[in-house]
């Protein structure tokens, strides 16, 4: 089976990428999740880049609201992510608690630890907008979900930039559409937004990202997808998403905040 | 007549001006004077401020946006920078745009200034589109000839401190405001602006310092009060805030997450 044969292919292969476990538990609102820590997916201080937690609290939070509005779906509409200090341990944590289900959007927030809940070092909050899917859910929807098993690639993983396939520019950078980057809806997955601009921010300004706020404003389908990076104020940078194979038009705004230099 | 003659816009002197249909969308812009008791001991304007002046511009961009149905805010994140105000006659100025307008949902962004064009603030809001029923509707067209407006403290009243006024009192359990005239909105519940006010001062009681910057999410309206937000510091700077309405079998209304920093001597 070929990646564009299942809707589901792109954010398996993601959730492969990232080693992502996902465990709901129905009854009670809330699901848990962690995602691998690996060199390629850090920063250059060693802790998770907040792109790849961003992909952790949608993963995690996007199941919480959208377990909770079955037989119905959700797509992120925004969502923000505060982190205060590295992640250390082997996986990092995320635990998603449903906060309100409406009937146009479904609300919940994402705690991210190291293996101790009692001493988290992120947290974050998911609004979704509900939608009718016109594809299957997955048969395993609300049951616990494993990455499948990949060996680790001889030469090891391609640094992140490289996976997504991005590209440098002067003012951010830019990824073109693969459908391993894609959603079930068809569009670039939030979390590969999320790193994008992650990314981008960090060349562009030479700081390591410290929180985020995404929203989601249109499906992003052609490419290239590009991240703009202007300055709002003192460490605080503003990216403008956009699908430039549909006319530039703006498919997601980020407010960034960044900490200290990648070289401190 | 919104707002009563002691409101809290009043208060803060809120002006706005007519609103603008360029190529770039529909634009409102306005402002309030900055006084000493919107500011903190190092001069800054107080977030919870910032977030009222910031929500009566998204209000009313959303309004115009999204008539003739209605809209109400899902949540609001605001982020400000380091400013001080002194001299004659400061103010701040906050100008939204509409990011994106859809049948479901407005997305805009707000940029907030001082009279020299330096960056205050920057927020970002989203608003849920509510239809309302034909008896209900508002037209596009009146809104957008609607005058500038401003909104005044009575000649013959008392100028009361500002978060005297709200009613804002903080004791261990919280940061808390009752519903009256003086606080409501259009709809008589709570003024969105007082639910930034209390993320604010609840962030502060927990964490010290002032607020930097929150992400706030609106999950219910306040319609009986009081209002009590609670802060908890998650860690690091950044703080956790509840705002619940006591009154109303403790409701969750917002859940925020706020960052504070210390205030320089």
């Amino acid at each position: 089976m070929s990646l564009t044969d299942d809707r589901h292919a792109g954010g398996r292969a993601l959730s492969a990428h990232l080693d992502l476990r996902l465990q709901p538990a129905r009854d009670e609102g809330t699901v848990t999740g962690s995602a691998v820590r690996r060199p390629d997916l850090c920063r250059p201080d060693g802790s998770l880049r907040i792109g790849v937690l961003a992909t952790l609290l949608d993963s995690v939070g996007g199941l919480a609201t959208g377990l909770a509005v079955l037989p119905d779906w959700v797509v992120t509409a925004d969502l923000s992510l505060r982190t205060w200090a590295p992640t250390r341990g082997a996986r990092a944590h995320g635990e998603a608690r449903l906060l309100r289900r409406g009937r146009s959007t479904s609300v919940g927030e994402v705690l991210i630890h190291d293996g101790d809940p009692a001493a988290p070092c992120g947290a974050g909050i998911l609004t979704s907008g509900v939608l009718t899917p016109d594809f299957p859910l997955p048969a395993e929807i609300g049951e616990v979900m494993v990455s499948p098993h990949r060996p680790e690639p001889a030469d090891g993983h391609p640094p992140l930039p490289e996976w997504l396939g991005l590209v440098a520019r002067p003012d951010g950078a830019e990824l073109a559409v693969q459908p391993r980057l894609l959603n079930p809806w068809g569009m670039v997955h939030g979390g590969v937004t999320a790193m994008l601009v992650d990314l981008a921010v960090e060349a562009t300004t030479g700081r390591l990202v410290d929180d985020m706020l995404l929203r989601y404003l249109r499906p992003g389908r052609v490419g290239p997808i590009r991240a703009t990076i202007t300055e709002l104020g003192p460490r605080t940078v503003r990216s403008v998403v956009t699908d430039e194979g549909a006319d530039g038009r703006v498919v997601a705004l980020a407010v960034v905040g960044v900490g200290v230099g990648v070289s401190d | 007549m919104y707002p009563g003659p002691r409101h809290m816009l009043r208060r803060l002197g809120v002006e706005i001006d007519r609103p603008v249909r360029g190529p770039d969308g529909l634009r409102l812009a306005g402002r309030i004077p900055v006084t000493a008791d919107v500011c903190d001991p190092g001069g800054m304007v107080r977030a919870g401020v910032v977030a009222t002046l910031v929500d009566v511009i998204g209000g009313g961009l959303s309004v115009r946006t999204a008539a003739p149905d209605w809209a109400v805010t899902a949540d609001l994140s605001l982020r400000l920078f380091p400013h001080r105000f002194a001299g004659p006659a400061p103010s701040v100025e906050a100008t939204g745009s509409i990011v994106r307008a859809g049948r479901r949902a407005i997305v805009m962004e707000v940029d907030v200034r001082d009279p020299g064009g330096g960056p205050v603030a920057h927020a970002t809001m989203s608003f849920t589109v509510m239809t309302r029923n034909e008896s209900n509707q508002v037209r596009a067209s009146e809104l957008d000839e609607a005058d500038a407006t401003r909104f005044a403290w009575p000649d013959d009243a008392e100028p009361v401190p500002y978060f005297e006024l709200v009613g804002l009192t903080i004791d261990d359990d919280g940061a808390w405001v009752s519903l009256g005239e003086h606080v409501s909105n259009s709809f008589g519940a709570l003024q969105g602006g007082l639910i930034g006010t209390l993320v604010d001062a609840a962030a502060v009681a927990a964490g010290g310092g002032r607020t930097v910057a929150f992400d706030a999410c609106y999950l219910g309206l306040g319609r009986v009060g009081p209002f009590r937000a609670r802060g908890t510091v998650l860690g690091g700077s950044t703080v956790r805030v509840e705002l619940r309405d006591t009154g109303s079998e403790d409701r969750l209304m917002t859940v925020a997450l706020a960052a504070v920093e210390p205030i320089a001597a």
